[in-house]
């Protein structure tokens, strides 16, 4: 492997490390749940392109399963927040909209 | 190397202190979450493939469902909403 | 010297003297009104010899004692308070410095000379392979020589999953219909059907416990194990679930079905281990022997002992998600 290829290998796992550091501030921040979980898989995006990019850089054919159970793993826990929030906001929204009409056949 | 090793463990620090230090309970999984991926790379960097298959597994898939789960079961969900406009007031 | 002595008087040191002596109530300008004491105003009423309710005088004298005990209280409390917030202040402090001073006594790390590095580790590093037959070091060690605490470790996981069993399971003929109802309402405005995650699962769930089923057969020669291959097949079944619902995973997961796989495989498990314990640890070298390393029929008991603990970890997965969502596997 060439010498000026690792080293560019290295500046850009560092470039996408600062990176996952911006994301994390949109995590931390975010006035809203969509703004953090949308940060989350950005996250979750740059770290696959990082372990494959250490597959190269350390020469190990083992850090490629992880990449890959990796992409096969890392939406699930997304789909189980949207659902179970999606069914709360639904929830409180109909218990909301019963509310009102409660109390307009009360008005009337 | 040296570099990339130090921006990743400040990175698991302050996720460490803000999810502590988080008031809503659901901000602070999604801010653990975030720590066990990169504690993956971490464990990586470090040589311990079993510990990283473990971690991307448990860490980041099943520990968070689990986390939400949970939330959703004592109804720590049901405030998100309005602690977030509180924060958004206060913060204007 | 007039100054000096009323500033003496208003001292904070002659405030608490007057206290502890008793000369002059710290609180009587805050409880608003004199204090008397109410055996005066009986002598009062004993001298004229009126008649006089004393039920009334005595709910009065309370009340008036529990509004001055209230003041000194919430006083005491302030005090307490501050005190408490100082003595938590300097626990963390000295707990910080002490474990920073342990830190910074620690061994460099990698150093070869670390107390770590001792002649049990050089005996795993260096006869592992030949004892075991793992190639993966790791595998060996959890799996052979330290086989009692994986032993241990998914009995405990075992146990945690009958624990939210008993807690959460709904059973449907003791409870009340209504409670059972109230639970399906739980779930009922949650998103059904979804074409996307459908087709998406319908691609990715048999990769994905294909997957933790090679990482689980391959625990012995490449990283990975029962444990992490255990996770990965239970977050397959949990995807599965998410996208078909509950009568899908009901055809071929049931209460039954988490029972029997995770009984089974635990006294395999401790079978196994008790038998090759009972004859001196070797590992049962006359059944089945290491074989070649690499392949996959090799390693002795560890491929077997592997399978036993993903059966476990996936069966625990899945029923903690379903004991969460539904009260039931």
């Amino acid at each position: 492997m060439d010498k000026w290829f690792l080293g560019l290998l290295t500046v850009l796992m560092i470039i996408l490390a600062v990176c996952i550091f911006i994301a994390l501030i949109r995590v931390i921040k975010g006035p809203d749940l969509t703004n953090r979980l949308v940060s989350v898989n950005m996250i979750g995006t740059m770290v696959n392109v990082m372990i494959i990019m250490l597959t190269i850089y350390l020469q190990e054919e083992w850090l490629v399963d992880v990449a890959m159970l990796y992409t096969a793993i890392s939406f699930l826990s997304v789909i189980v927040l949207s659902k179970v929030y999606i069914g709360v906001y639904k929830q409180k929204a109909s218990e909301a909209s019963a509310a009102e009409n409660k109390a307009e056949e009360e008005a009337k | 190397m040296e570099i990339l090793y130090a921006i990743l463990l400040v990175f698991l620090i302050v996720c460490a202190t803000f999810a502590c230090l988080h008031k809503n309970f659901l901000t602070s999984v999604i801010i653990f979450m975030s720590y066990s991926v990169v504690m993956a790379i971490v464990w990586m960097l470090l040589e311990s493939p079993d510990l990283a298959i473990t971690e991307a597994a448990v860490g980041a898939g099943v520990t968070s469902i689990l986390f939400f789960v949970t939330l959703k079961k004592i109804h720590a969900m049901d405030q998100e909403k309005n602690c977030d406009e509180e924060t958004d007031t206060s913060e204007i | 010297m007039s100054k000096i002595r009323r500033d003496y008087e208003n001292s904070l040191w002659r405030k608490l003297v007057r206290f502890v002596y008793g000369e002059n109530d710290s609180f009587h300008e805050k409880a608003g009104y004199d204090i008397e004491h109410p055996e005066t105003e009986k002598r009062k009423e004993e001298t004229f010899f009126e008649e006089v309710d004393y039920t009334k005088k005595k709910k009065e004298s309370d009340k008036f004692f529990a509004k001055y005990s209230a003041i000194a209280e919430k006083r005491g409390e302030k005090v307490y308070n501050h005190f408490y917030k100082f003595l938590a202040a300097i626990t963390c402090f000295s707990i910080i410095m002490i474990l920073l001073v342990t830190v910074a006594k620690l061994p460099s790390f990698g150093n070869p000379d670390n107390p770590v590095n001792n002649e049990v580790s050089e005996r795993y590093i260096e006869q592992g392979l030949e004892e075991t037959g793992a190639v993966n070091i790791v595998a060996g060690m959890i799996l052979d020589y330290r086989a009692f605490d994986t032993l241990g470790e998914s009995h405990v996981l075992f146990i945690a999953c009958v624990c939210v069993m008993i807690l959460l399971r709904l059973d449907k003929e003791t409870n009340d219909p209504e409670k059972l109802k109230a639970l399906e309402n739980d779930r009922d405005f949650e998103p059904k059907n979804e074409a996307i995650l459908q087709h998406a699962a319908k691609i990715l769930v048999p990769v994905i416990i294909l997957f933790g089923i090679y990482i689980v057969l391959n625990g012995h020669i490449s990283p990975g194990g029962g444990f992490a291959g255990g996770a990965i097949i239970g977050s397959g079944l949990i995807l599965y679930l998410n996208a078909f619902g509950f009568k899908k995973t009901e055809m071929f997961f049931t209460t039954k079905t988490f029972s029997v796989v995770s009984v089974s495989s635990l006294l395999f498990y401790s079978l196994s281990k008790t038998y090759s314990f009972f004859t001196g640890a070797n590992d049962l070298h006359s059944i089945i022997g290491p074989g070649t390393p690499g392949a996959i029929l090799s390693a002795g008991l560890i491929l077997p002992l592997n399978i036993a603990v993903g059966a476990v970890v996936a069966c625990t997965m899945y029923g903690f998600y379903a004991l969460f969502r539904k009260g039931g596997i």
